[in-house]
């Protein structure tokens, strides 16, 4: 800055010395001022760049937390109905052989009806063919007696025939049990092994995966987390010495235009 | 000097002014250019770390879980099939089963029937006095019925019992099961296939723009690599100009504590070396400082009232290297310039030679003015700052027993360093700069390898975001002080990018001068440690 210096007698020229010289101290003083908003200034610009970038991080951090507990949490569903699988394909497997031992008696018990059903109408048709021989020798034999046999005959006819359509049944039903059983027990023995494939006790299992993803997820999410709360406090620091040093350049500032316009004035 | 030597020492300023303003330029663009490759290396590396991580991701994640997935998804579609099998045969069994146990029953009420009958026959046999061949086939007959007749309604019981049973099976719960455990199996492939794609998709970006990245660097590098080679020849031809023209005038600083020009050149000669007489036409030289936004206007009338009044910025020259080359040494304590000022550190400077010929050299010729030379290209001093050096640098755990890669285990680090204390007074602050190693430097490779340039220039351009400013430890009574930067989540390497974990880092402490007078900035030189021979460190899982 231009100080004119007034060309009057020695005194006051040695004032307008000491005048200029306050004058220089104070435009010094303003430019380290100013020296100082810049540098502050500059460091919140940086860490304001920074924190910005750190927020954005943390929702990129937020959003794979998210994603991961959601895919934690499917895994968990379907691990918890291979497990309710298991438990109940192997309850319907006994189920199944209770029901499998139900029907051997019966094809066992079927087979014994029918042999002693044929013994015994045999036994009925020889009394009966017995009885016919002796009415035609005695007359006195009851008519009754050989019309009851003749129903007795037919019934057990009847009865054969009804007890071989129950054993044909009896064993179809066996047949049919037998193969349930052994589709069951297949069922069975395949939700073991994919129970065992989602255990969370297997290395490299699905749950044992996301599971470590989420909790990578997680820790990703604090670091970040921790990171903003540093840069914050940061930038809270720096642009609290901003506005320290601003008001610290204003006052200055307006001490120098009041200085100059007081010079200006002498 | 007489006319024909200012013509001369015209035309010397013109040319060696023309030069020095083409090294500027391009010394200018050099540093442009050096900023250009800095950013795109910084870019490369981003890119190169972020396709790191996102290959492993893929790899260590993605892959196996979508395999994995897949196979659950075909071993609950296997169970599916097996269930539904099985609970159509127990539906069949079922049927057949309750046919059965009818059909039984009818049976058995046939064999009743047939056992009644029996009874009947054998009541009118009794009384009809038959002989005993009739009487005890007819008995027999009964009693066989009777247990014929009994062994039916025991299976018929039986065999409704079985057809419970049967009945009781949970085969369609399982048949239900099964099919959740499908849809939830499906439900979760999808998802993590769609994870997979976006992942396979990320990577394929990433090594797109590391393409792009790499193509941008390979630019700038040329560009780079071709303005230096014009700097080096710009360089090459002032000196040769200022060997010919301007008495190989050269300055060299020294900036050590309290430092010195050293100043040297050619002295003058007779050009006619038969002229024995006169072979050195010079009585005395001196070395003149002048602040470089005054060199232009300083001429020999300037310097001859100087030399007139015995002015002390005129240096007399005393030390002679050899016949050939003259040498002086100028504290910059004990300096002053041309307008009787201090030697300001950061002011830059040029020198000019004035000779004083001899009184015989000047009758000889009838001219009796003065040589000056040319200006010298400009100079600065700058006052340095301290440094640590590279083997007073460590970085420490707090942790002993570090398992690597235990995300959980909390581990602090800290860059540490020590240094001899500075002016007392003189504000400086150290930056803790975390470059990212490509090769560290070992036995064999004695230095470290980086995947970009950096210097004190590039160091000094960083960010305030992305160095940590080092803290002395208190208390500190002797004359070497420790300093210490931790390193947080929130620390960044000099691009901006937060430190990898496992990844290999070295540690660059940079001085500043961090005082509050603006004047001063320029007096002290940001110094840079040697991070070419510091020792890298490993950052490790840290979460505070």
């Amino acid at each position: 800055m231009k100080i004119h210096l007034s060309p009057h007698s020695q005194k006051s020229h040695g004032v307008t010395e000491a005048k200029k010289a306050e004058l220089d101290s104070l435009t010094s003083q303003v430019l380290d001022a100013q020296l100082a908003v810049d540098t502050h200034q500059a460091i919140v610009n940086s860490v304001a760049a920074k924190q910005a970038n750190i927020q954005t991080l943390l929702s990129i951090a937020d959003n794979n937390k998210v994603a991961s507990l959601n895919n934690r949490n499917v895994v968990n569903e379907l691990v918890q109905k291979v497990i309710e699988l298991k438990a109940n394909s192997a309850i319907a497997m006994a189920e199944t052989q209770t029901a499998n031992t139900c029907t051997d008696k019966i094809v066992t018990g079927i087979k014994t009806l029918i042999d002693r059903l044929i013994y015994s109408a045999e036994i009925v048709n020889k009394l009966s063919a017995l009885i016919i021989r002796r009415k035609a020798i005695n007359p006195l034999v009851s008519d009754n007696l050989i019309t009851m046999v003749g129903t007795a005959g037919n019934n057990a006819n009847n009865a054969i025939s009804l007890t071989l359509v129950a054993l044909t049944t009896s064993f179809a039903t066996q047949a049919s049990n037998t193969e349930s059983l052994a589709a069951m027990t297949l069922v069975s023995a395949k939700a073991k092994h994919f129970a065992d494939s989602v255990s969370v006790t297997q290395l490299q299992s699905l749950p044992s995966l996301l599971h470590e993803v989420y909790n990578d997820s997680c820790l990703q999410y604090d670091r970040t987390f921790n990171a903003l709360t540093i840069v914050t406090n940061q930038l809270n620091l720096a642009q609290a010495q901003l506005n320290k040093a601003q008001i610290n350049l204003q006052s200055l500032q307006a001490g120098l235009a009041a200085a100059n316009a007081a010079a200006l004035a002498s | 000097m007489n006319p024909y030597n200012q013509n001369l020492n015209s035309a010397v300023c013109a040319v060696l002014q023309t030069q020095a303003l083409t090294l500027k330029t391009l010394k200018a663009q050099h540093t442009a250019s050096m900023f250009t490759l800095y950013y795109t290396q910084g870019a490369k590396i981003a890119a190169t770390q972020n396709l790191v991580y996102a290959k492993s991701q893929l790899a260590t994640h993605h892959i196996p879980i979508k395999q994995l997935a897949n196979n659950a998804t075909n071993l609950s579609a296997n169970v599916l099939t097996s269930a539904d099998q099985a609970n159509q045969y127990v539906k069949q069994a079922v049927t057949n089963g309750a046919v059965a146990a009818a059909n039984i029953q009818v049976a058995a009420n046939a064999i009743i029937r047939l056992a009644s009958d029996a009874e009947s026959i054998f009541s009118i046999v009794s009384a009809a006095d038959f002989d005993s061949e009739i009487y005890e086939l007819a008995k027999k007959m009964r009693e066989l019925l009777n247990e014929t007749a009994y062994g039916a309604e025991q299976l018929a019981e039986d065999a409704m019992e079985a057809s419970m049973k049967i009945a009781e099976v949970s085969a369609a719960t399982v048949y239900d099961d099964a099919k959740n455990a499908n849809l939830s199996a499906c439900n979760l492939f999808k998802i993590v296939s769609a994870h997979f794609d976006a992942a396979l998709q990320i990577v394929n970006a990433v090594s797109d723009s590391l393409t792009a990245v790499d193509i941008r660097e390979n630019t700038a590098e040329g560009n780079y690599t071709d303005i230096e080679t014009s700097v080096t020849a710009a360089l090459a031809a002032y000196t040769s100009t200022n060997n010919t023209l301007n008495l190989n005038l050269n300055v060299v600083v020294n900036n050590v504590p309290g430092g010195y020009f050293s100043i040297s050149f050619t002295p003058l000669h007779n050009p006619f070396k038969h002229d024995v007489a006169n072979v050195n036409p010079i009585k005395a030289y001196f070395i003149l400082l002048v602040k470089t936004s005054k060199a232009i206007a300083f001429n020999i009338i300037q310097a001859q009232q100087l030399h007139a009044i015995n002015a002390r910025c005129c240096v007399a020259v005393t030390e002679s290297v050899s016949d050939k080359v003259l040498s002086q040494q100028i504290s910059t304590e004990t300096a002053w310039d041309a307008d009787d000022e201090a030697i300001i550190p950061g002011n830059q400077y040029v020198a000019f030679i004035f000779a004083i010929f001899t009184d015989r050299y000047k009758k000889e010729l009838n001219a009796f003015d003065d040589f000056l030379s040319a200006p010298s290209a400009p100079f600065a001093y700058s006052i340095p700052l301290n440094t640590p050096e590279n083997s007073s640098i460590w970085v420490e755990d707090n942790n002993s027993n570090i398992i690597e890669n235990a995300a959980d285990l909390q581990i602090s680090q800290a860059v540490k360093f020590s240094l001899p204390a500075n002016t007392p007074g003189l504000a400086v602050e150290y930056r803790c700069i975390f470059l990212t190693v490509k090769k560290a430097g070992n036995e064999k490779l004695k230095k470290n390898t980086f995947g970009f340039i950096f210097n004190d220039v590039l160091a000094e351009a960083i960010a305030s975001g992305n160095y940590g400013v080092a803290v002395p430890a208190t208390g500190a009574t002797n004359e070497t002080i420790t300093y210490n930067t931790a390193i947080t989540p929130a620390t960044t390497d000099n691009f901006g990018n937060p430190l990898i974990i496992n990844n290999e880092y070295v540690p660059a402490i940079l001085a500043v001068y961090s005082g509050g007078e603006a004047e001063k900035r320029a007096w002290y030189k940001p110094t840079l440690s040697d991070f070419y021979t510091t020792a890298s460190f490993k950052y490790l899982a840290s979460h505070y």
